[in-house]
Order: structure tokens, then sequence, then C-alpha cells
């Protein structure tokens, strides 16, 4: 592992570089918060009305300011699981209001791909058990990533579905799908398939990861099915809460 | 006119919290570190509290403690964090402690402060 020195005399401990990517990750959430914050009240009119223009260009920003934030509880997640201090606060929780929301967070981001998102859920479904922050991260980064991978012009489809004991959340994309040779590896570290830079040169590899973490963690269990050039489905499931709703 | 202490030392988060609350018609009163925090909560005797974790001189976990059990401090005033830190360990510390809710900075909207503002405050 890459060591580095903390330049304090009075601590001796070597900063890992997870440590190190812990530090900065925070040290930009307040920047980012205050950024988002901000946007917030001049697009809600709270300033003054804006042009047409002055909102496209403000949500723009927004919506850019949200992937940096989304990168940053990445980083924060990741160093997190790589010092083996991952730690949940699992509760009963609602799957279907969190994927609506999340589903809500991520239209515009769809619609500027050329995405359409299509979604099926039962209307009344059991609770699961898991850590709210940490599901909406590995909803975000599942969805994020078939808006990614899909063409323009298409449309992945979202469908949450539950038996006795789990409830089941499955995305499917008609995008570029995953080679035979990277399947093995999709859910490594920093690991990217073979065709996805192509599409989206700038991925860290790092929301699959994350995703596997907080799935089996959280006693579920994640994987895939894929063709290449034709998309793939991905699903997660969770245990379902005795408790009632 | 409700009045809310909002205790951060981040001046653009300051701002911006401060100004969506003035506009929604609360009266506003600020503190940029935990020593001056705990202070106005005496002085200024608000309705309701946000306060930030990690702050100059004392932090927010100290500002709770002393409001436990400090005994020229009203007792009930509610607390809504607000914080970078999201661990579970440090969200548990903070209602162990006393606060009614928290909210992660990079996780909440202003509307959804403002709608949490009102909740506690009627309750």
């Amino acid at each position: 592992m890459i060591k580095m020195q903390k330049t304090s005399q009075s601590t001796q401990h070597p900063l890992s570089v997870w440590d190190f990517i812990s530090i900065v990750s925070h040290q930009l959430r307040n920047p980012l918060a205050s950024t988002r914050l901000s946007l917030e009240m001049i697009l809600g009119g709270d300033l003054g009305p804006l042009t047409s223009d002055q909102e496209e260009y403000l949500r723009m920003l927004y919506n850019d300011n949200e992937r940096m934030i989304q990168l940053v509880k990445d980083f924060l997640t990741l160093s997190a699981i790589e010092r083996g201090d991952i730690k949940l606060n699992p509760q009963p929780l609602d799957l279907k209001g969190l994927t609506e929301e999340v589903i809500q967070e991520l239209t515009a981001f769809a619609a500027a791909h050329n995405t359409k998102i299509s979604y099926t859920a039962p209307e009344k479904l059991p609770l699961v058990i898991g850590d709210k922050l940490k599901l909406i991260q590995v909803i975000t980064n599942i969805i994020d990533n078939a808006i990614k991978y899909t063409r323009p012009g298409g449309t992945i489809t979202i469908t949450l579905s539950a038996d006795t004991k789990e409830i089941k959340f499955e995305i499917k994309d008609k995008g570029i799908g995953i080679p035979e040779k990277d399947k093995n590896e999709i859910f490594t570290k920093f690991y990217r398939a073979s065709n996805a830079g192509a599409v989206h040169p700038e991925g860290t590899g790092i929301g699959l990861y994350i995703a596997k973490a907080i799935v089996e963690k959280s006693e579920g269990q994640i994987d895939f099915t894929s063709k290449e050039n034709e998309g793939s489905t991905f699903w997660f499931t969770l245990p379902i809460s005795s408790a009632k709703r | 006119m409700a009045k809310i202490l909002l205790i951060e030392d981040d001046p653009s988060i300051n701002k911006v919290v401060s100004t969506k609350l003035a506009r929604e018609g609360f009266e506003m009163a600020m503190a940029s570190d935990g020593e001056e925090g705990f202070r106005k909560i005496k002085d200024e005797n608000p309705d309701l509290i946000i306060l930030d974790i990690m702050l100059p001189k004392r932090d927010g976990f100290w500002v709770l403690e002393e409001m436990k059990i400090s005994a020229d401090i009203k007792k009930g005033i509610p607390v809504i964090v607000l914080s970078n830190l999201g661990q579970p360990k440090d969200i548990d510390l903070a209602v162990k402690l006393g606060a009614k809710d928290y909210l992660v900075k990079t996780d909440f909207s202003l509307a959804a402060l403002v709608d949490k503002v009102r909740e506690h405050l009627t309750k």
C-alpha cells in the first residue's frame, strides 16, 4: 500500500492513501454543499427572476455540481471500504420510495443523454433492511451507469419485484454491453470494461465495486447478465424487514 | 416570529442558510464557533438551533453536551445538526446527546431544511 507521512511532528502514524482521500473528500463537502444550496436559491427564484438562458446554464452547473457530490461520496465510501471502516446504519426502508427519489434526481441527467427511464413496481412492497444513504448511493451508481452506457435515444427499464424473503431491483439497458473477457472483473475496483472508454472516457471504475460492497454488507446479492453490443441487466436483492409498513 | 440560532463556521453556508430562513420569515442569530454558539444559546434564547459539528474552538458535540448539563440553559430547544460527518457513529452520538435531527451537508436541500425547521418548531 502507498504510505504517506504526516508532516506534523506530533503524530507519527503513517497516513495511508485512503486516509488522504478521505480527508480531501471531507474538505470538498463544504464548498460543494454551499454551491448546491446557492444554486438552489437562485433557481428557486429567491434572488429574482431568471431568463431562460440563465436558468439553462445554472441548471447545467447544478447538475455538474451534483455529479461532483456523487464522486466525493464514492471516494469517501471507497476509502472507508479500503480501511475496513465501512459502517452501515441498517433500518427498515422503503426501497420503492428510495428508487423513485433517485429516478427523480437523475431525470435531468438522463434527458441530457437523450435516454428515457421506464419504471415498473408493484403498488405496495414490503420494507427492506438497509442503510438509507448508502443504498441511495448504490441505486444512483447503477442507474447512472445504465444511462452513461446506453446509446442516445435508448430506454433503460427499472423493475422492482418481491418474493417472500427479498426485494429485487433490476435495471435493463440496451447499451454497449460487457465483453465476455471483462465479465469476471466488472466488480473489481478501478476496472473498466474494454469497450467503456470509447463511450465514457472519464469513468472511475469504482461505482460497481462500491455497490457490491454495500449490497453484500447489507446481506443482499448483486449480479448481472450482459451481451456485448446488445445491453446489460444488473440486479440486486435486499432482505425484507420484519417491520410492518 | 420564531428565532433560529445558526452555529456554522463556513461563511458561504452561513450566508445561504441564514438568507433563506430569514426570507421564510424566521429571525436569525449567528455564531461561527462552538464557544460563541454556546454563549448565544444563553444570550439569544433561540426557539431552534442549527448546529455544525466541526467548528473552531469547541465542536458541536461539546455544544450539545453543555446544553444538557448547563443549569442556565432552557431545556428542550430542538437542535438540527448540519454536518459533513455522515458516519453512523457521528449520527448516533449527536442523537444520544440530544439532537432532534441530523442532516449531512451534501445530502439536503434548502426546501427540506425549511420543512424540518417548521416540523420541529411545531412539535
